[in-house]
């Protein structure tokens, strides 16, 4: 039902459109709501409560209270009275067993209201502990909010959009367009944010204002404002950054200057039975007579303490509502207040004792300033008692407040806290369904502080995000506390102002990858990839990676090291540079000569390792390991940004990609491949060469982590493919096959060699990780000497050393060492390896148990296994295959 | 073979050794025309292109040569190419293949690493480029660096297109993010050849 | 975190393009004693207020000073390291 045209009406008659609610088709006009269209069509129950499931109605209609809260195509807790309709769309209640009007839950409303005040789920399904899950099953049933479809989650698509003005305002009503114009006008880029259907804020609530409004609209656009509506400011980060949800666009919006022209909200009174379908803001009543001609009731009781309850008055009068009861809470407001429903919907209302009948109640407490923005941004907010209203103060620079958010809220009245002799049921937060009681409750069990009573009772933290409970719930802890509500304070602002979906924040599912240029041969060739740091690298080729890693022993394997860190140390003191950084000296290697490192903290402790080969007079080129490139890259122009040596350091990781090509047949192939001699006299084990490996230019290094003849390539990322096909293609005859990083941790372990951060942790020193060969302590200085001599002043107290399970027992990575019933050391690696026929690893043990053929206790599986200690490589101790 | 850095160019190898972009396999996985030019294989058409730059198109020039050069100093005098000053102590350098040698002797007195393989670029062009580049990045100011889809790239404005310029281990997952925020914008890969573009 | 700060090379950057190192420390001169080794290694002054403190830009991959009050996050100032301020003829010279 409809009332005639209205003169602001933004209804188009000549546009129907059909929806379905609950299974029901229901009609309304372009420029509805689901809302309007509803309440049109006769319903006026919205919602069911969070805990006592009681009947709710539109209450604000301008998508500030959790009342409307529908599910609107699969979506939960869409707010209907802003959504606009479209044809077709499948609109449904939430938070109900049964339906809206016949919700069966209702009987926790009659049962629950005396049984659940504030923690009783804390205190009453504590025990028996283990009958919890249930309890929570049944719970989180009963108790909530719309329900997620999992299947669903990502139904809808979400961008982020990132923008940079000059200065976004927030809010388009009168003073937020003003301030955009002018500084549109003034020459400045302008955004300017408004949560609701139309621009003009309170303009559009009165009949002589909509020209105004209309005229406002199109200066701001002839300035050149740019306007987002409806969307909303998410919030107001450091330094101007103001995310806005528009739609399924998050903004990220960077200001210069940020206008806040929020507003106020309507505030609701406190009285018995405030929460009644039918009672509601003046807000409502009015736009749903100006905008939407809808009659909003039949006979009506205005409770105002402010003008807009007033004025409401007029649109009720248009709309042909019999005006009851007007009381303004300015002339005294009235001792004994309290409303009755039936079936959930408002009847009749007491006035100092009269019983008055009616199906409509407009309330209207002291609107509240929006400030939580301006808070955000680090505002001050402070009490005003005489208007009853928090105002902002003590903004912070480049954030402005302007029009009715600074407290220009008229003449008003300060409501009491609770009006009515009775204190049950006079909501206090609809949308967790606390009471005046539920309040003072929490006070008199201690939780006297707002924001401790608000975590207690979650005041304040449902859907509405306090707008609606915020200032009457400090009103309540002012009176009961017997203090003013300056001395209760405002709970923290926090984002997200306005509540958004999690899908917005997330945005578009995006994960970076790091891909060598091999990455898709590995998968042509079956690699399983596997996540290692920031790359993506092959598992293995195969299900038997034992038998891949036996093959490199037999004859031939390639595997892509392109992920290692590459960077070149590059000047006259490039040599002085890495010996002032590493425990050895690299300023005596010989050009085309390799040698190991390890990089020490100040603190001792390893960083990471890799090889250093010499390859001219002033260039060294450092490996790192494959997660440890940006670091070491940092560590390096970090320590030259404090020492100023005469060298460059330049991170080349991503602009060379790298092969090892391991086996006794990788002579052979190289032989093939490479324009230079491979012979192990022209091309020794350590050496670095330059050469072309199929016609690329190539860095080759002799060097062995898998343990057999081995040749690292390094060239050219973009000949990735083109050199491992043809390495694989000459090798076929040869058993070139690749290999991944299982098989190479296999092969490692073999050889006993460590991997920084697997086998070493935040304690781990270059001596009790038995490398002290690579300590030279007779260099003057270098990183992590002078802690490195103070373990080695105290004596060693760990070791790492390797291991072998006599028994086949296969201890877990991380397994504790027990030595005489007590923790002492972890296993840090563990393989079967088949080429030995063992299960070997690597272990941090106490430094008196680090002899050859010395026993340690590990758990496996809980019985308690004997290891035994084994000094150096498990495989070809000598290295003969390595150098051979 | 001669300089110890010889290594690093792509552009030294053989003519038989093909070069590929980091981007080479999802070019190939939109349809992509190829030919060799200079070495690479360079996706000069993809299906489609001419509605994909109708709104915002698309493609992969990371076979452009590259130079990083320290200290930055003044730029080359060469027609054409792009001279991008990261600090005063580190510059790139874009250019053409055939003016290599002369960009390589005006900065002999400088420190000269060929990065072509470092970097992956991908060019955006169109009405909707702007959008797009919003929907990657915070980066409004052209050239600057910073996070672009989470990792750090430089964007240029090289009229009519804007470059990305991205470690070329990122390339293949900035491509599919690219693509992916296009969409919606009506916009997608194209060709080099559809825009105009350094060969 | 939304902070801006300013790398003296690319102006103001989302902080997430920095990377924050931590107050500025005094390497010991010469071998130090096992106390002031342990305060140089382990101890910081946390001030609640302005400190000095290493950035790395990971854009420029430039590392520069910052004064930035702990408390409020402003960046009073930021600049080069001596080492970095000038950019010297290139290691090595031409290749």
């Amino acid at each position: 039902m409809r009332l005639p045209p209205q003169p602001l009406e933004r209804i188009d008659r000549s546009q129907p459109i059909t929806f379905t609610f609950e299974g029901k088709p229901v009609g309304a006009f372009a420029g509805d709501t689901i809302g309007s269209a509803l309440y049109a069509a006769g319903r006026r129950v919205f919602s069911r409560s969070f805990k006592y499931h009681r009947p709710r109605g539109l209450q604000c209609c301008s998508g500030h209270c959790a009342n409307c809260q529908m599910t609107v195509d699969g979506i939960p807790n869409v707010r209907v009275c802003i959504e606009p309709v479209r044809e077709g769309v499948v609109v449904g209640g939430q938070n109900t067993l049964g339906s809206l009007d016949h919700d069966l839950l209702r009987v926790t409303d009659k049962l629950g209201g005396p049984f659940t005040p504030p923690g009783f789920y804390y205190k009453t399904f504590i025990r028996p502990r283990r009958l919890w899950p249930l309890y929570e099953k049944v719970l989180r049933n009963v108790a909530g909010l719309g329900k997620l479809d999992p299947a669903g989650a990502r139904s809808q698509r979400v961008d982020v959009e990132h923008r940079h003005v000059d200065v976004v305002v927030v809010g388009g009503g009168r003073s937020g367009l003003e301030a955009a114009i002018e500084a549109a006008e003034r020459g400045e880029s302008v955004l300017l944010v408004e949560e609701g259907l139309d621009l003009g804020g309170s303009l559009l609530a009165r009949s002589d204002g909509i020209e105004a409004a209309h005229a406002l609209r199109r200066r701001a656009a002839d300035a050149g404002v740019e306007v987002l509506h409806p969307a909303v400011a998410i919030g107001l980060f450091e330094q101007n950054l103001v995310p806005v949800a528009c739609g399924n666009l998050l903004l990220k919006v960077r200001a210069r200057r940020v206008v806040v022209a929020a507003g106020v909200t309507e505030q609701p009174l406190v009285f018995p039975g405030n929460d009644l379908v039918g009672v509601m803001l003046p807000g409502a009543a009015t736009r749903l007579v100006n905008a939407w001609s809808i009659k909003p009731g039949e006979r009506a009781v205005v409770l105002a303490a402010d003008d807009r309850g007033v004025a409401a008055t007029e649109a009720l009068e248009a709309a042909g509502v019999e005006l009851v009861r007007v009381v303004d809470l300015r002339d005294g407001q009235p001792p004994n207040l309290e409303a009755q429903g039936r079936r959930g919907r408002v009847c009749q209302v007491s006035l100092d004792g009269r019983w008055v009948k009616c199906d409509l109640v407009v309330m209207s407490g002291s609107p509240q300033p929006n400030t939580k923005l301006l808070a955000q941004a680090g505002a001050r907010v402070e009490y005003d008692a005489a208007r009853g209203i928090f105002v902002p103060a003590d903004l912070p620079a480049g954030v402005e407040a302007v029009g009715s958010v600074t407290g220009e809220v008229g003449a008003t009245a300060v409501p009491e806290p609770v009006l009515g002799y009775r204190g049950d049921k006079c909501f206090v937060c609809f949308c967790e369904d606390q009471t005046t009681k539920d309040l003072k409750y929490a006070i008199a069990e201690g939780f006297d502080s707002i924001e401790l009573s608000k975590r207690y009772t979650t005041v304040t933290m449902g859907p509405c995000q306090g707008r609606l409970c915020h200032v009457p719930s400090i009103r309540v802890h002012a009176k009961q506390n017997g203090v003013d509500e300056n001395t209760i304070g405002t709970t923290t602002a926090r984002p997200p102002a306005t509540p958004i979906s999690l899908g917005l924040l997330a945005g578009r599912p995006q994960e970076p990858v790091k891909r060598t240029s091999l990455h898709h041969r590995h998968e042509d060739l079956g690699g399983r990839m596997m996540w290692t740091g920031a790359w993506k690298r092959p598992h293995s080729y195969g299900d038997d990676p034992a038998e891949e890693a036996q093959h490199v022993h037999r004859a031939l394997g390639l595997i892509d090291v392109s992920t290692l860190g590459k960077l070149l140390v590059a000047g006259p003191e490039a040599g002085a540079f890495l010996d002032r950084l590493y425990p050895n000296r690299f300023s005596d290697l010989k050009v085309g000569r390799i040698r190991y490192g390890v990089l020490t903290t100040d603190s001792g402790r390893i960083m990471d390792d890799g090889t250093v080969a010499r390859l001219d007079d002033l260039t060294y080129y450092v490996t790192t390991t494959s997660t440890g490139a940006d670091g070491v890259y940092q560590w390096f122009t970090w320590w030259n940004a404090v020492w100023g040596m005469d060298v460059e350091i330049a991170n080349v990781t991503g602009a060379l990609a790298a092969v090892n090509v391991a086996g006794p047949n990788a002579r052979t192939l190289m032989e093939g491949l490479c324009d230079v001699d491979v012979s192990n006299e022209a091309f020794a084990y350590l050496d670095a060469k330059h050469c072309r490996v199929a016609g690329v230019p190539t860095l080759a290094l002799r060097i062995g982590f898998v343990g057999e003849l081995g040749y690292e390539l390094h060239f050219p990322s973009p000949h990735g493919e083109h050199v491992w096909d043809t390495l694989l293609e000459r090798g076929a005859d040869l058993g070139a096959r690749p290999f991944g990083l299982e098989p190479q941790r296999i092969l490692r372990l073999e050889k006993g060699h460590v991997i920084v951060s697997q086998d070493t942790d935040s304690e781990s020193n270059v001596l009790e990780a038995a490398m002290p060969w690579i300590f030279k302590a007779d260099k003057p200085d270098f990183v992590g000497k002078w802690a490195t001599e103070q373990v080695s002043e105290r004596g060693l107290r760990w070791m790492l050393v390797g291991f072998e399970s006599p028994n086949g027992a296969m201890p877990l990575e991380g397994g504790q060492v027990v030595v005489g019933g007590r923790s002492a050391g972890r296993v840090t690696s563990v393989r079967r390896s088949a080429e030995l026929g063992k299960v070997i690893g690597l272990a941090i043990v106490p430094a008196e148990l680090a002899e050859h053929g010395s026993s340690f206790q590990v758990q496996v599986d809980g019985r308690v296994e004997s290891m035994t200690v084994h000094l150096g490589p498990f495989f070809d101790p000598e290295g003969a295959r390595l150098k051979a | 073979m001669s300089g110890a850095l010889d290594f690093l160019s792509p552009g030294l190898a053989e003519p038989a050794a093909v070069a590929r972009s980091s981007l080479e396999r999802c070019q190939r996985d939109a349809g992509a025309t190829f030919e060799e030019r200079g070495g690479w294989l360079v996706p000069v058409s993809i299906p489609g292109e001419d509605a994909h730059l109708a709104h915002v198109g698309i493609a992969d020039l990371s076979h452009v040569t590259k130079l990083e050069v320290r200290p930055a100093g003044d730029a080359p005098e060469a027609p054409g190419s792009v001279w991008y000053p990261l600090s005063r102590r580190r510059a790139l350098c874009f250019c053409h293949v055939p003016q290599l040698a002369e960009v390589r002797a005006q900065l002999a007195d400088r420190l000269v690493l060929d990065v072509t393989a470092a970097y992956a670029v991908l060019a955006l062009q169109g009405p909707e480029a702007p959008t797009l580049l919003r929907r990657l990045t915070h980066l409004h100011h052209f050239p600057s660096g910073g996070d672009v889809a989470h990792v750090t790239a430089h964007v240029l404005e090289q009229a009519p297109s804007y470059w990305i310029v991205v470690a070329q281990e990122y390339g293949h997952y900035l491509w599919e993010v690219a693509v992916d925020r296009a969409g919606p914008l009506g916009g997608g890969p194209v060709g080099v050849d559809a825009i105009g573009a350094l060969r | 975190m939304a902070m801006l700060v300013p790398c003296p090379n690319c102006g103001p950057r989302e902080v997430e393009e920095l990377r924050n190192a931590g107050e500025t420390t005094r390497r010991p001169a010469d071998t130090p004693s096992v106390r002031d080794l342990n305060a140089y290694i382990y101890f910081r002054d946390n001030v609640a207020g302005v400190q000095r403190e290493w950035w790395f830009c990971r854009v420029c991959e430039d590392w520069f000073l910052a004064e930035r009050h702990t408390v409020t996050n402003e960046v009073v100032r930021t600049w080069l390291p001596a080492a970095l301020a000038s950019a010297r003829s290139a290691a090595g010279g031409a290749r």
